[in-house]
């Protein structure tokens, strides 16, 4: 929760046989801090949230945690340490109703000793009672209180998207991996999810942000990681890389142009 | 995070709270009442033949559901442990002349045991893979259990000395009725208490998404494992109660076709509900009995079923029905 680098990336590569989807990639994230990586459509943004999640193994290179090493860790080892993350396509489990899909999101701080699950031990339950309480706030935080009981597939895709941040939020993460967590949203929902990743950041969250929503990006973000052919173009504080030349050029302009 | 829920948030998931402990327990009660209301119903000896048969194939497929159904993991070969719990019991208790409880439960660890070995390399299978691997377990141990004459009789199959508990021998449709009715509810109550808790969402996430089940901090081998094992044993234990019960065994407890009822059972009465489980083992347990003219098609019959449910009932008959009762809400 201190302003120590909570996240170090060093020199991460990753090569789908002859395509280099991230390439040599450096940077570090802290606590607190919205980090965004923006870049052009196949650029290596989620391959690189991948990489920080530990669903890919890096080809060369280095990732540290809170000065653990989890290079080669399994990927629920980086979920268990604190690093949680949404998909750009939602992956919720549409066998639990909504609030089950948050409480599982909460694994990492639940007891799973097996005695006392097959037995259904009074800790347990205690437990299970304040996991779902917990839960539930998220859920009203994300607006989706009232589908608490609700299948996950009857949900919309903008509220998909949403129960994803809540489920991630639920093991109370050191460090937030957003895939693009304003796609398919409305202006109204997007301002709400910037919204959140403020106050997130303010209790001390890492929250690493990739996103196309650029009105998102520049309202949120900290520092801003430039992604290219997988290669870092430029990486800096969001004003720095707002009045990049290259980035105007590679990126921003084409945007702006549009708008 | 409590503190700071206020009052009819709090109120409203109170309620939710003890329902949730109803449907924990709603299963069991409804399972010891209609147990303890039949036999004075229809007790004559071919029902306790029947009933007692169906419990046994129930406390397997209680198990098997948690592999299948909430894990999502098939298994074709749990008719093979099955077997081994049946064989290692038999064993125990007549060459070892071990007393029946510790022989059943000596056998049930080990199979338990041999299932937590065999799952390491198995469990990394996916799909068909697994589906055939476990398949080829199965097969392995009906092979060697008709094959090693010397110690298992081979296709003759061997005698089990009488249950005996506490030096006291169990004689009795009525007592041995009262076992099986005892070990499907103990069964049971693992199983639910397993389902509602940290674990047994982990089992229902990895069968969805292994990769958000992995973020979110679940070592899905390490679930997949508990699942497997948990099943494992409870087959085990099956089976050794039923070579108690019949006085001997035989290899075609532990047969492929075994297998595939047992499969059958549990997608026919609904994957993912313990519920389903105990009616798919009962009305498939029954069928055969009642339709004695279908007995020497069993097999096909059992192959038809399967094949039907997936098609017109891929949830099963337990969960179909509840979703039809409860209207548009959801349920497990
Ligand atoms: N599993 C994979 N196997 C092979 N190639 C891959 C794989 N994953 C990504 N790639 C390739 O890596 C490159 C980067 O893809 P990635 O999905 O990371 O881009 P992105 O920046 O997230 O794009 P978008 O903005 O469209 O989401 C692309 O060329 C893609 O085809
Ligand atoms: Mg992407």
């Amino acid at each position: 929760m201190d302003a120590v680098t909570c996240l170090r990336v060093d020199g991460v590569t990753k090569s789908f046989g002859g395509v280099t989807a991230v390439d040599d990639v450096t940077f570090g994230i802290d606590g607190g801090v919205v980090h965004a990586i923006i870049g052009p459509n196949g650029a290596g943004k989620t391959t690189l949230i991948n990489l920080l999640s530990g669903v890919y193994r890096p080809t060369r290179g280095r990732i540290v945690f809170d000065s653990r090493e989890l290079t080669h860790a399994p990927a629920h080892a980086f979920g268990a340490a604190g690093i949680a993350r949404t998909f750009q396509t939602p992956q919720v489990f549409g066998n639990m109703s909504v609030v089950e899909n948050v409480m599982t999101g909460r694994h990492r701080l639940l007891r799973h000793a097996l005695w006392p699950t097959l037995v259904h031990a009074r800790s347990l339950a205690r437990a299970e009672r304040d996991s779902r309480a917990h839960a539930q706030a998220l859920l009203r935080l994300l607006g989706l209180a009232d589908q608490a009981e609700a299948s996950p597939a009857a949900l919309s895709f903008g509220a998909q998207k949403r129960l994803e941040i809540a489920r991630a939020l639920a093991s109370e993460p050191a460090l937030l991996l957003l895939d693009e967590p304003a796609a398919g949203l409305n202006a109204t929902e997007a301002r709400e999810i910037g919204r959140v990743i403020r106050h997130l950041a303010e209790r001390g969250v890492g929250v690493v942000l990739v996103e196309h929503d650029m009105r998102l990006v520049m309202g949120v973000s900290d520092r801003i990681l430039v992604l290219q052919d997988g290669r870092c173009l430029c990486e800096g504080s969001a004003d720095d890389v707002r009045n990049d030349a290259r980035v105007i050029d590679a990126y921003l302009g084409a945007g702006d142009g549009h708008a | 995070m409590d503190s700071s829920v206020h009052v009819p948030a709090t109120a409203s998931s109170a309620r939710p709270a003890l329902a949730r402990r109803a449907a924990r327990h709603r299963l069991l009660v409804a399972l010891a009442v209609v147990a303890g209301a039949l036999p004075p119903l229809v007790g004559n000896g071919y029902f306790y033949d029947v009933a007692i048969l169906v419990a046994f194939n129930a406390v397997v497929c209680v198990g098997l559901n948690l592999l299948i159904g909430y894990a999502g993991q098939v298994s074709l070969g749990h008719a093979g442990f099955y077997g081994l719990g049946g064989y290692g019991t038999a064993l125990l208790a007549s060459k070892y002349a071990w007393p029946s409880l510790l022989a059943l439960g000596a056998a049930a660890a080990a199979v338990a045991l041999i299932a937590f070995v065999v799952a390491r390399p198995i469990l990394k299978l996916r799909g068909h893979y697994l589906a055939m691997a476990t398949l080829g377990l199965g097969i392995i141990v009906s092979i060697v259990l008709a094959t090693e004459d010397r110690i298992t009789g081979g296709p003759d199959g061997m005698q089990v000395p009488p249950l005996a508990v506490a030096g006291v021998a169990v004689s009795g449709e009525l007592a041995w009725y009262a076992i099986a009715v005892g070990t499907l509810l103990a069964a049971v109550w693992i199983a639910s208490n397993l389902v509602a808790s940290p674990a047994g969402r982990a089992l229902r996430a990895l069968h969805t998404s292994e990769v958000a089940a992995q973020v979110a901090g679940i070592d899905v081998a390490r679930y997949k494992l508990l699942a497997f094992v948990l099943s494992a044993a409870l087959a085990a234990l099956a089976g050794g109660l039923a070579a108690f019960h019949a006085g001997f065994v035989t290899p075609a407890t532990a047969s492929f076709l075994r297998s595939i009822e047992f499969v059958t059972m549990v997608v026919f009465g609904g994957m993912a509900s313990t519920a389903g489980a105990i009616v798919g083992a009962a009305v498939l347990t029954l069928l055969p009995q009642v339709l004695t003219a279908l007995r020497d098609y069993e097999t096909i019959v059992f192959g038809a079923i399967l094949v039907a449910t997936m098609i017109f009932l891929p949830r099963g008959i337990v969960p179909a029905l509840a979703r039809l009762a409860r209207g548009t809400r959801w349920m497990r």
